[in-house]
């Protein structure tokens, strides 16, 4: 028993906490706080913070610029996130379907990948999309004129990296989501008259849009705050705002901006959040 | 449409087999429009399969199935006038009540205020007014099922599917939704099929009953049919209680045999069909209900047996007595309860004789042969 009689949590109960509580202090609100500071403050001539309290790192986000850069990498991470929901919806369907002998393989082949460092993976494709590269190669065997996704439309290839980097995040949760529907609900659905895709529409999609929010959450934001995938495929030319806030911790030496940006950005994902259970109308995840 | 068509049900020669597993086999029924008609049997008979065979949830893998006289090979269920009760209810939990019963008028895209007319008239049909608003997680189990009920017939089929629909209720609820079930077939007039193990329910709910097991008919008939003329061990065995004897037919007699029970001494007179012959091997089957017990010797010659009272209970309605005949030989006898003073319990360890008519002995062909 946690509560006592009038529902209060019990002293025990607080004395189990304090460990957590120590770790989310010291490693997570203190860094916030001084970021937060931080971003009020202002740079050095030769790097460092002075401590004058400033919006100016605000203000400079209204450069067209930055507002491009902080821009193109919404529309990424929406395209991403739009794109995993619809090559992983099916896989998840099919997973959730599938005779549950070869369920639990195909499941671990999902994962399987992660087993490879992100970074590994991540200069794997690069291989297949640089010039000359394997897809160039196959577009060439077949008479096609070679794409150079990589150099000619480094955009596209970034998005390419994105879903297949977050994809598995997409496929988990709406797995989950189908895999506990009482295949009933979906025969009951026949039954009173609904052709597949109708059933699909009005009994199969709802029940699994807690899913549908998980897995758009966990792809959206590390897709927004992508760093490796463009850094390493526009090679250090092609900008989202993760690496613009790395270059301002580095090469710029720029803490207070790198600091506004990152506050600017955790906004943003937090309204888009909020909208997005508004949106879909549910609370309970 | 041809009258006699409406309704109707007709299962030729179906078998259904998943892998190498034969769950129907070979099975006929001619189910006629407006019946109440039962599918009984143990778990895994193949009743829920026939019932999923007849929505189209499944394909025969030989035979066909004729709903109103027209074969119904490879149309979806979708398509077809046949609407099924889930034994698990199956309501849909992000739907309110009135959105689950419409869901099948929205579906053949019937205007709003057609929808919401028809929800409300079958709301109060099965005495659901007032709570359409509800999901169905806010109700109770008595109350979805009757949702689920609704749902279904709200469509007006032309058959209503019933796999085991008051498996999950209580045993007074169960009871109560019986009679409602009955009242309400009689009140809507459509077929039902009704998918149950409780060899009661179906007994107290049907027009006609098929007994099934291991995949096949063993028996089609009304509810007196099969308790009164059980065409074998099985039918005698699951519905009501039976004394089974292993018996030797010793001779004939007038539309009838006289035969010799293992492990009693006395000889019982049984009507029989031609077709026996001295010798043969038997079993006599007498319902507990059919016995007289007495202490007192009933005239010879008489067609009973003789023994000792090992076990009486009381069960309320009736006095089950356990009667000792020999080693081998045990009788199960009920006696109704009709008040302790007419008919004081016998004790334990009396001498008694136990008595039945003649044309109470259900003959059946041993199990060995």
């Amino acid at each position: 028993m946690t509560r006592d009689a009038r529902g209060r949590f019990s002293r025990d109960f607080y004395i189990l906490l304090i460990p957590t509580l120590m770790w989310v202090i010291c490693f997570f609100v203190v860094p916030s706080g001084l970021m937060l500071a931080t971003s009020f403050a202002q740079r050095g001539t030769h790097g460092g913070i002075v401590w004058h309290w400033t919006l100016g790192n605000y203000a400079a986000l209204g450069q067209p610029l930055y507002g491009k850069i902080l821009l193109n990498s919404l529309f990424i991470a929406a395209c991403t996130t739009v794109a995993c929901l619809i090559l992983g919806y099916p896989l998840a369907y099919y997973l959730a379907r599938v005779r549950s002998r070869w369920r639990n393989v195909l499941l671990l082949l999902l994962v399987v990948p992660f087993w490879t460092n992100f970074l590994v993976r991540t200069y794997a494709w690069k291989f297949i999309l640089r010039t000359d590269g394997l897809l160039d190669r196959v577009f060439t065997a077949l008479h096609l004129p070679a794409p150079d996704l990589l150099y000619q439309h480094v955009q596209f290839s970034v998005f390419l990296g994105l879903v297949y980097g977050y994809l598995a995040f997409m496929v988990l949760p709406l797995y989950a989501s189908l895999e506990k529907q009482d295949p009933a609900l979906l025969e009951a659905a026949h039954d009173l008259g609904a052709s597949p895709l109708a059933s699909f529409r009005h009994v199969t999609l709802p029940l699994s849009l807690p899913g549908v929010i998980a897995g758009s959450i966990l792809v959206f934001i590390p897709s927004l705050g992508a760093y490796i995938t463009p850094d390493l495929f526009g090679g250090g030319k092609y900008l989202m705002v993760g690496n613009l806030i790395g270059q301002q911790f580095g090469a710029s030496l720029n803490w207070p901006f790198g600091s506004a940006l990152s506050y600017v950005l955790m906004t943003l994902v937090l309204l888009g959040a909020v909208g997005y259970f508004r949106m879909m109308g549910t609370e309970e995840i | 449409m041809n009258r006699s068509m409406q309704g109707r049900i007709e299962l030729r020669q179906v078998t259904k087999c998943f892998g190498a597993v034969t769950a129907v086999d070979g099975i006929s029924l001619d189910i006629r429009g407006g019946e109440f008609f039962s599918l009984l049997g143990p778990s895994g008979c193949g009743k829920t399969t026939t019932l999923r065979l007849i929505a189209g949830f499944e394909r025969p893998t030989t035979g066909e199935i004729l709903l109103e006289g027209v074969s119904v090979t490879g149309i979806p269920p979708h398509r077809r006038n046949v609407n099924t009760v889930f034994q698990s209810y199956a309501l849909f939990p992000h739907l309110t009540v009135e959105e689950n019963i419409g869901f099948g008028l929205k579906m053949k895209r019937l205007p709003k205020s057609e929808i919401n007319l028809q929800v409300e008239d079958v709301l109060s049909l099965v005495k659901l007014t007032g709570l359409g608003e509800r999901k169905p997680s806010e109700l109770s189990g008595g109350q979805q099922q009757r949702v689920a009920l609704a749902r279904a017939l709200v469509n007006h089929p032309a058959i209503l599917l019933l796999d085991e629909p008051l498996a999950a209720l209580d045993l007074k609820l169960r009871k109560q939704m019986q009679i409602e079930l009955k009242v309400l077939q009689r009140q809507v007039g459509i077929t039902f099929v009704y998918v149950t193990h409780d060899q009661g329910e179906a007994l107290s709910l049907s027009d006609r009953i098929a007994v099934m097991q291991d995949g096949r008919v063993l028996q089609i008939g009304t509810p007196s049919d099969l308790y009164e003329h059980p065409n074998c061990h099985f039918v005698a065995d699951f519905i009501g209680q039976s004394n089974f004897f292993p018996a030797t037919v010793a001779g004939h007699r007038e539309g009838g045999l006289t035969l010799r029970l293992t492990g009693a001494e006395s000889l019982i007179e049984v009507p029989a069909e031609c077709g026996y012959h001295p010798g043969q091997e038997v079993i006599l089957a007498v319902r507990p209900e059919r016995l007289q017990i007495s202490t007192n010797p009933p005239p010879p010659p008489f067609n009973g047996l003789y023994g000792m009272v090992s076990e009486v209970m009381y069960l309320g309605t009736l006095l089950q007595y356990t009667v000792s005949v020999s080693d081998s030989l045990q009788v199960l006898v009920h006696q109704p309860n009709l008040g302790s003073d007419s008919t004081p319990p016998i004790p334990r360890a009396s001498k008694v004789y136990i008595t039945w008519l003649p044309e109470h002995g259900i003959l059946l062909e041993s199990m060995t042969s």
